[in-house]
């Protein structure tokens, strides 16, 4: 019963997203075309997948995000969690976690391996998104919030970041021999 | 004596800038074709990238060195030509290569030229070392990672080159430039296309039993969702020998031999490398910072013990080992 509540609850929070995406898209369009404007050298690194389309699925939200990058910007678009037969490949993961590899603050192999990482679909086109946003070198607050607030923001939502990634994460988890 | 130089990865202009910053006395990198052993998508440098980067790390203090170290393609050697004159026009500080041919272009080009010897060149005894350098001036020579500390140091003493080994990163069991275990399976290798586990062959399944990966439809590994993995490659499969599975080549580990950094320089070895242009920024600076820390404390006559478990949590499988250094097996 409980897990029906929570499905219920779940399916309710996306729709809830879904209809009151757009804002969130502007805003991460307009991001995307800063950092186009700043780095497009970057957006040249994806080659042949300029275009193409990515799914990026945070674990612990209830919707995905549609992604595209091209020459003078890109689009994100919220979209519901499930198949995306359009897309490349797709990426899911915590969104701390997929915070931290856009900005490059993360290792995207070391993450992987720990297995808190899923890929699937053309790993080529994964591998060449990585580089492009490691080359883009965005910062946190580019993603999060509106450009007039990023320079005040950027050391708070930072230290949010690393707060929620330890949470996932504890250090010393590992062996060594 | 002297100090160890520190020789760290640039996959991007990003991750140079990271390594530099981080510490690293050079930097390694390629440019954006097959005449480099990490030509992946996304990655590498462009004519113009590299020339600026050592323009900025001269500035810093730091060398450039410049990795054309695939095997040229029989009718293609223009393009490995071509990266030779690239890099020497860039003011790269020295070439690291494999190939007879590429080493013999480039003393062609410049009789001054600094060349170091690839770890693809999988030169591990003295007569080899010095055919390289007696044929073309080869100064540094890239050991291969399959050699314990003992044998290093014996080598050492009997070569004219100065020797750099690996010390943090991807390991390699297998005689390096001439392993086929890619090219077996998906018609590219890293020895001639620059790739090993093309990841245009590589996939990934979800099942409700983990993970599985796939290598050109061969399947490599499952791993129960959670649990560490490790990279797609042939050489870290688990394979079912007589209804055993078992990793039969290597286990998914990574090298970590900074506790052995103080045997490394007392036995002469003038660089150590970190392994990993593929990985990103993050990891560099973390990998820099560590082995800087390192490094110092030993010039400082201190030990490296507080740094040596920093890294774990960035090691494939998340387990470190100190690979063929401590090997006591022949």
């Amino acid at each position: 019963m409980l897990q029906l509540d929570n499905r219920l609850t779940d399916q309710a929070l996306a729709e809830i997203a879904i209809a009151m995406r757009r804002p969130v898209e502007v805003l991460l369009d307009r991001a995307i075309r800063r950092t186009w404007r700043r780095s497009p050298a970057a957006f040249g690194r994806l080659g042949r997948y300029q275009g193409c389309r990515y799914l990026i699925a945070p674990t612990d939200l209830p919707v995905a995000f549609e992604l595209r990058l091209e020459s003078g910007g890109g689009q994100v678009r919220v979209v519901r969690r499930g198949p995306a037969p359009g897309c490349v490949a797709a990426v899911a993961g915590a969104l701390a976690d997929l915070l931290a590899l856009f900005e490059g603050s993360a290792d995207a192999d070391a993450i992987f391996f720990s297995g808190a990482l899923d890929v699937t679909g053309d790993t080529a086109a994964v591998m060449a998104l990585h580089n492009a946003l490691e080359a883009a070198d965005l910062r946190l607050a580019d993603l999060l919030v509106p450009a007039a607030l990023a320079p005040g923001l950027e050391p708070f939502l930072r230290r949010l970041l690393d707060w929620r990634r330890a949470t996932l994460r504890p250090r010393g988890a590992h062996g060594i021999d | 004596m002297g100090s160890i130089e520190l020789v760290c990865p640039a996959g991007s202009p990003a991750m140079l800038e990271a390594a530099v910053e981080a510490g690293a006395d050079s930097v390694y990198c390629g440019l954006r074709d097959e005449t480099n052993a990490r030509n992946f998508p996304g990655l590498n440098f462009d004519a113009g990238e590299l020339a600026q980067a050592v323009t900025d790390c001269h500035r810093r203090g730091a060398k450039v060195l410049v990795a054309i170290n695939t095997f040229a393609r029989a009718g293609d050697e223009a393009r490995w030509r071509r990266s030779a004159e690239t890099a020497l026009e860039a003011g790269a500080d020295a070439i690291i290569a494999a190939d007879l041919a590429v080493l013999a272009h480039v003393r062609s080009l410049s009789p001054t030229a600094r060349l170091h010897l690839s770890v693809q060149a999988a030169a591990n005894t003295p007569e080899a070392i010095a055919f390289y350098a007696e044929t073309f001036g080869v100064r540094r020579v890239v050991l291969p990672r399959v050699l314990s500390a003992q044998e290093i140091a014996r080598l050492v003493g009997d070569v004219a080159t100065e020797v750099e080994a690996f010390v943090f990163g991807g390991l390699c069991v297998m005689a390096e430039g001439r392993c086929a275990l890619s090219s077996y399976a998906t018609g590219q290798s890293p020895n001639l296309s620059g790739v090993c586990s093309p990841p245009e062959a590589v996939s990934f399944e979800r099942s409700a039993a983990g993970m599985t990966s796939r290598l050109a439809g061969l399947a490599l590994d499952q791993v129960p969702t959670g649990k560490t993995a490790g990279y797609p490659t042939l050489c870290k499969g688990r394979f079912a020998v007589d209804g055993e599975a078992s990793y039969l080549f290597e286990e998914p580990t990574s090298l970590n031999a900074m506790g052995l950094l103080a045997e490394l320089r007392a036995a002469g070895v003038h660089a150590v490398k970190i392994e990993g242009r593929q990985r990103g920024k993050a990891y560099v600076a973390r990998v820099t910072r560590a082995f800087r820390s390192a490094i110092d404390a030993l010039d400082r006559g201190e030990s490296t013990a507080p740094y040596e478990h920093l890294l774990t949590d960035l090691a494939e499988g998340g387990r470190e080992i100190a690979g063929a250094y401590n090997k006591r097996w022949r």
